[in-house]
């Protein structure tokens, strides 16, 4: 630790910190991985995911050219897990940054402001954060109706007041710091105070727990979409993957456990990552 | 889970394992695994439902009945009623009723009292779900306390009659006394003359049915039936491999009678009359109301895949809108059978050369028919016909193909096993959703279209039964034509008992689709 002192720049030492954590290592590998995975489906999955095939239902893994099988439509398992990583980051990802673009600017603004503002802005946050994520999910995939942006946007609402949540605690921190007073005495509007000077500060915070929340999010996405609320057919995601597969346990496992594999590798690496990063941000770890 | 939990789970398994084991010892109890998760009430004429009608069958009789093991109405024979006679103009039909027979719990003998009261409360629309089946019942009357008289607007054939006055639906005699005293909450205290009687209902769990030792056929061999609602197959599926189940709804998939069928010391019973599946195309608005489009999509649907995937031992490929095996049925009629040319050649002539969006439609998540939906949707994406499918839960699925809210409605089912109800309840104009009179007609064929309606109204009432079903023939060849639904297959029933179980008939179908637990039925072990 002492040699890290002397000649580095700020990120070079973060970076360092990051690289030391093996497992964040892991999950960041993993997460690229995944990305590369969605990315190049196209041209990685050996089969038209929604394509049937009367001839070839419920093959076993290793059959001809079906290295996890098949289902009972005689669709084939890893084309679909490999189309399905494209809805799961999709919404994870999407659900964050939107979750993300609606709360931390609330957060920062109760934070900022104090006083009614905040007291009427965390009232609602406490209010939404009192339903259980799932059920709050499903309260609003019902009023929306299924589908990836509907759910996208069900689960970027559950996020959004944890997002405010986040965002505030540091704001009132920094509302009073010597340079955002120095901004003010300089005429500096409120607005600009709070884009300019206080969100760049907060953002490693909320960086730091989106990474958890994407794992979070693909989670809830499994889920509404076991319990029939998410993607429409025949679109794969792994949430529907599993729940199809289930009734097939004792005859075709593979049609469960494939999918499953993938949402239990996916939200590990995530988690991995997010704890390389609070790592990073928190000073103690920091070396400073 | 945590070390507690698993703890508790663990204690929960051995109680209810040894429970049972103790509790159904001594007693001779069948154990049988619906696939539902609930029941809605056990008023047999407001029970519309499957989940229903398979725990109120064993409880109630009709004037007649269908043969134990059978839904062919030519083999209807006498139940409550001994004898029949019919007037020379075949208007006034009387019946005499078995004597001594006994209702539940202490409810008085079965006199023409309480047929009147059934027979009057089931044609009443406030009171019944199939008042429409007695429209032709002028006047009911007790001509003493063991006879009933029935007098018709009209005359209709023998079956016709006959068919309404079995131990199904409207056709369940219950006690008037009861009725009357139960008011609404008769359907949580169903009194009937049935071999079994209503003991108790937990609701989400079961509903518990004790033998009636004054059954009229002879006291029956099983003490109790306990109706256990599984929704989800694989509980109940491993609850039966694990001898908590004597007798369980199946999948209705090949793959599934498969692997349960190598389990030692299991039957499979694969029985009709079976649900046919067919797919209606909604004329009220495009793209369907184009004939060529409706004719475009019949072609690009490959039943013999369909069946292929489903399973041949549990379907069975349809042409006519009339199931297989009705009265009546034809398969004389316009075979709309795999034809991609064909149909890429219509949907051009139809203005959509580059392929088609057919629109919203909406699908249950019960397999049975999602999983076809499924099929079909992949069979049309193949050429360029795309659509929205939205899966929503059975309920909703039924709400909303109500409100004309799907460009193609997949519906199942199993009538009557004469044309009448099948042609009235689908194609009939007065059906039309949407309308008062509404009931399955999802295509709209006879109201944006011309329709068959005053044939299907013909044949209902044809005496000369040669003429009448020359007339459904008829009716069946016209609907083809116009294709406003194409009937696709139909799917059997499945159920899977132990090997003990003797039903004490011959199982080839049953008309409330769920084995028929009689007098006769014994547990040989």
């Amino acid at each position: 630790m002492t040699e890290a002192k002397v000649g580095l720049s700020p990120a070079q030492r973060k970076l360092r910190v990051f690289l030391r954590n093996r497992a964040a290592v892991a999950g960041a590998v993993l997460v690229i991985l995944l990305v590369v995975v969605a990315v190049a489906a196209p041209w990685l999955a050996p089969h038209d995911p929604v394509r049937q095939s009367a001839a070839n239902r419920l093959k076993p893994p290793g059959t001809e050219n079906y290295l996890l099988g098949t289902d009972r439509f005689g669709r084939d398992t890893l084309s679909r897990v490999v189309w399905g990583a494209r809805v799961s980051l999709q919404v994870g990802v999407a659900s964050v940054l939107l979750g993300m673009a609606i709360g931390v600017p609330a957060g920062i603004i109760a934070g900022y402001k104090g006083g009614r503002t905040d007291q009427v802005l965390m009232r609602a946050v406490d209010v939404a954060l009192s339903f259980p994520t799932l059920v709050l999910g499903l309260i609003i995939v019902a009023l929306l109706g299924s589908g990836v942006w509907k759910m996208i946007l069900a689960i970027a609402l559950v996020n959004a007041p944890q997002f405010a949540r986040v965002a505030r605690g540091p704001t009132i921190a920094l509302r009073d710091a010597e340079f955002v007073q120095a901004a003010r005495a300089l005429g500096t509007s409120d607005l600009r105070i709070m884009f300019r000077h206080v969100l760049p500060n907060v953002m490693p915070d909320i960086i730091t727990v989106s990474s958890l929340w994407v794992a979070s999010a693909i989670r809830t996405e499994a889920n509404l979409s076991f319990l029939g609320l998410g993607v429409a057919p025949p679109t794969p995601s792994w949430g529907n993957m599993v729940r199809e597969g289930i009734d097939f346990l004792g005859r075709a496992p593979w049609l469960a456990i494939a999918p499953a594999a993938a949402i239990f590798l996916t939200i590990l690496a995530f988690n991995m990552l997010g704890d390389g990063l609070r790592d990073i941000a928190d000073p103690r770890t920091r070396g400073e | 889970m945590n070390l507690r939990n698993l703890l508790t789970v663990a204690l929960v398994v051995v109680l209810v394992a040894f429970g049972s084991v103790a509790a159904f010892a001594q007693t001779k109890v069948l154990r049988y695994g619906m696939a539902q998760a609930d029941i809605g009430g056990m008023d047999p004429h407001n029970a519309p439902g499957t989940n229903d009608k398979t725990v109120i069958d064993p409880m109630f009789n009709g004037l007649v009945r269908f043969r134990p093991g059978s839904a062919n109405p030519e083999y209807i024979e006498p139940d409550l009623a001994e004898r029949w006679e019919v007037s020379n103009d075949g208007l006034v039909w009387t019946f005499y009723l078995r004597q001594g027979v006994q209702f539940h719990k202490g409810y008085g003998e079965l006199t023409a009292e309480d047929v009147v009261y059934s027979l009057e409360r089931a044609k009443d629309p406030q009171r019944s779900a199939f008042s429409s089946d007695y429209v032709l019942f002028s006047k009911i009357e007790a001509v003493d306390r063991y006879t009933v008289r029935i007098t018709l607007a009209r005359p209709v054939p023998a079956v016709q009659v006959l068919g309404v006055l079995t131990d199904y639906q409207g056709g369940m005699i219950i006690s008037k006394k009861a009725a009357e005293e139960f008011g609404d909450n008769f359907r949580m205290n169903p009194i009937g003359t049935g071999p079994f009687q209503f003991a108790e209902y937990v609701p989400r769990q079961y509903v518990r049915l004790v033998r009636n030792e004054q059954y009229f056929r002879g006291t029956p061999e099983i003490e109790e039936i306990v109706y256990r609602f599984m929704p989800e197959l694989r509980s109940r599926e491993l609850a039966f491999r694990a001898g908590e189940l004597d007798i369980m709804e199946g999948q209705r998939e090949e793959w599934w009678v498969e692997d349960i069928s190598k389990v030692p010391g299991t039957i499979v019973d694969v029985v009709g009359p079976g649900e046919m599946r067919t797919l209606h195309f909604n004329m009220s608005r495009p793209p369907f109301d184009d004939l060529r489009v409706r004719q475009a999509v019949s072609y690009l649907i490959n039943r013999d895949e369909i069946v292929e995937i489903i399973g041949p031992s549990v379907t069975v490929p349809a042409y006519s809108p009339v199931p297989p095996g009705y009265m009546a049925h034809t398969d004389d009629v316009e075979r709309y059978d795999y034809n991609p040319q064909k149909a890429k050649q219509l949907l051009a002539e139809a203005g959509y050369p580059n392929g088609l969006h057919i629109g919203p439609v909406i699908i249950t998540e019960v397999e049975s028919l999602l999983v076809p939906m499924q099929i079909i949707q992949e069979q049309l994406a193949r050429e360029g016909v795309t659509m929205d499918l939205q899966v929503v839960d059975h309920q909703t699925f039924h709400d909303r193909i109500r409100q004309n809210m799907s460009n193609m409605v997949l519906y199942g089912a199993a009538r009557f096993p004469t044309p009448d109800q099948y042609l009235t309840q689908f194609y009939h104009s007065a059906s039309t959703v949407g309308k008062p009179t509404a009931v399955t007609n999802f295509s709209h064929y006879g109201s944006v279209i011309p329709g068959v309606d005053h044939l299907i109204d013909m044949a209902r009432i044809e005496l000369n039964q040669q003429r009448q079903i020359e007339m459904w023939q008829l009716a069946q060849r016209l609907i083809t034509r116009d294709a406003p639904a194409l009937p696709v297959y139909v799917l059997k029933l499945v159920f899977v008992r132990k090997d003990y179980v003797d039903l004490g008939y011959e199982f080839e179908s049953t008309i409330s689709l769920t084995p028929q637990f009689n007098e006769r039925t014994r547990l040989l072990k």
